[in-house]
């Protein structure tokens, strides 16, 4: 037997491209909802916060309706690529993947612009810096920590990822077909060895990734401290 | 430079403040004086810009800083501020935040070497914040305030948290920037040493109202000179009054450790002077530090007797405050119980002396 390298390459890929998206994507959603004063700020906040109550079927099932071929954005998706699909591609499992994971980023950066606060903010505009130099000079920097955790916990959770890329990209080896799902695989056709072999993988990865966000984000804690 | 004008009211959710048109003028210090609690920072950000409030108006000269239809933000109003217990940037060294202002600086009134001198911030340029103390955390919010090039410098409470050496360090320091600096400054404060240091004019507030004294429809802040020579002005309405004076430093501290200074045609002996002779000083002197005598006193450590009128006795509660003319304008405040009123035969009029300890000028 030989580890099942294809569907843990395509797990690191997702995995990647996922957090160098949504950390960007999940920014300004952060701000304000650590800023905004809106009174309809609850209500953003349960649907930021509804994949992680969701079961992953639910989450999967309307991602698949709304990323069907005959649907709007699938339409839209196959003029702009020349017939293309996204359910049961990569990119479809990609955009699932930044629903699904969309409150492991939003929420750690949201507290940590919480916890800098607005002083530093006007500090910085009294000191004539605008919007962008606020944000790039003095919050940026101070929320460090908080993009440290949100970048681990999104990677990690994406690794972690099965129901949603189940349903929205099926099992197609090298495609769709990620770590998660070539576990379950394997064991449906009673070989234990490669699930094992990739059950550890994943098992020490994800330990190693934890431990070294608690130690890095002790670290920065106390440099800042 | 420009006076500042602003005229609205500032509402906050239990709180509201009320500014009939006032105007700031464009040199010297202002201060805002009031007891804690009764808005004086939160009229500060409004001005700045850091508090939105939206019934209220604020012109610099002829620039609209924020009228009904227009809003500047606070980054381009060009003040440079210090606040009490302020906030550095934690993950810059004092050198680069004191630097992080030029970027936006539209004219160059000082350079980031002048300022570090100033400030005598030289031997901190590579620390933290978290390395700082108090008085240097303020120093170096300080020196970003200047090293914004700003047109107005807002000092919010800028000694309060500070231990008494730090703060006495703070002020001189405060005393020699706005000096050389030349900037129009508004101080908040509700220490009366803040006051007479470093005020030039005088604006109060109490009871949701800012207010100084009404000319042509407009409140003008009060001279510091009318402030601290009347018996009921607001800056003594909790504290035991403290004269102000204005004189000349003729002789600069000896080897004794005295300075001589002149006020009016009256030579004060003090210790506190360490300007060079020659300069314009302002002195202090707390009523409680007076005594008073029938005769000249002899063989008394104080240092200081002068024969002066009293000009008038406001008898109080407990005490009584007499009022004493120094020359025609400049007055000194004592305070004595209602048995020396009597004892000493205290009237307008009468000349008595008063005896004055040197350490007490301050």
């Amino acid at each position: 037997m030989s580890l099942d390298w294809t569907a843990l390459w395509l797990t690191f890929k997702l995995a990647a491209l996922t957090t160098l998206l949504l950390i960007p994507l999940s920014t300004p959603i952060a701000l304000w909802l650590a800023f905004s004063r809106s009174r309809f700020k609850p209500v953003w906040e349960a649907i930021v916060a509804l994949p992680l109550v969701l079961p992953p079927t639910v989450l999967g099932f309307y991602l698949l309706i709304a990323l069907a071929p005959e649907s709007m954005i699938g339409r839209w998706y196959a003029a702009l690529t020349g017939g293309a699909q996204l359910t049961f591609s990569f990119t479809g499992i990609l955009i699932a993947s930044l629903f699904y994971s969309l409150p492991f980023a939003v929420q750690p950066l949201m507290q940590a612009f919480l916890q800098v606060g607005v002083a530093p903010l006007h500090t910085a505009a009294l000191l004539g810096a605008g919007r962008w130099d606020q944000f790039w000079r003095v919050l940026l920097p101070l929320s460090l920590p908080g993009y440290l955790v949100a970048t681990t916990l999104v990677f990690a959770h994406t690794v972690g990822e099965f129901g949603v890329i189940l349903m929205v990209g099926g099992n197609i080896p090298g495609i769709t077909q990620v770590a998660s799902i070539a576990i379950y695989d394997a064991v449906e056709n009673m070989d234990y060895l490669q699930a094992h072999a990739l059950s550890l993988v994943l098992l020490i990865f994800s330990l190693v990734t934890l431990v070294g966000v608690y130690v890095l984000s002790r670290r920065l804690e106390l440099r800042h401290g | 430079m420009a006076e500042l004008r602003c005229a609205g009211q500032i509402r906050m959710q239990a709180f509201s403040l009320e500014v009939p048109s006032v105007c700031l003028p464009a040199t010297g210090v202002t201060v805002l004086f009031g007891a804690s609690g009764s808005g004086k920072s939160t009229f500060m950000k409004a001005v700045a810009g850091t508090l939105r409030a939206s019934a209220f108006e604020v012109y610099c000269g002829e620039q609209p800083w924020q009228t009904q239809h227009h809003w500047l933000p606070p980054q381009q109003r060009e003040i440079g501020m210090v606040q009490q217990q302020g906030v550095l940037f934690e993950h810059m060294q004092v050198e680069a935040l004191l630097r992080f202002p030029l970027k936006y600086a539209r004219r160059q009134l000082f350079t980031f070497e002048q300022v570090v001198q100033w400030l005598g911030l030289s031997s901190l340029l590579h620390h933290r914040p978290s390395q700082l103390s108090g008085g240097q955390r303020q120093r170096v919010a300080l020196g970003q305030a200047l090293l914004r090039q700003p047109r107005w410098l807002f000092l919010d409470e800028p000694l309060v948290g500070l231990d008494r050496q730090a703060r006495q360090e703070m002020l001189a320091l405060l005393e020699y920037v706005v000096k050389v600096s030349q900037l129009p400054t508004l101080l908040v404060t509700h220490a009366l040493d803040e006051v007479e240091c470093l005020g030039d004019y005088v604006l109060f507030i109490s009871q949701g109202r800012v207010y100084g004294e009404q000319q042509e429809k407009r409140q003008v802040p009060v001279s510091i000179w009318q402030a601290v020579s009347c018996a009921d002005s607001p800056l003594f309405s909790e504290q035991d009054p403290v004269a102000l004076l204005q004189g000349e430093l003729l002789k600069p501290r000896n080897m004794q450790g005295l300075a001589e200074v002149r006020v009016g045609w009256h030579i004060l002996f003090t210790c506190a002077q360490s300007l060079p002779a020659g300069s314009d000083v302002r002195v202090r002197i707390a009523a409680r530090q007076i005594l008073l005598a029938q005769e000249r006193l002899t063989g008394v450590s104080a240092l200081n007797q002068l024969a002066l009128e009293v000009r008038a006795v406001y008898i109080r509660e407990n005490q009584a405050l007499v009022k004493l003319a120094l020359d025609e304008t400049q007055v000194l405040w004592a305070t004595v119980t209602h048995a020396s009123v009597k004892a000493l035969d205290l009237a307008p009029g009468r000349r008595i002396w008063v005896v004055i300890k040197a350490v007490a000028i301050l």
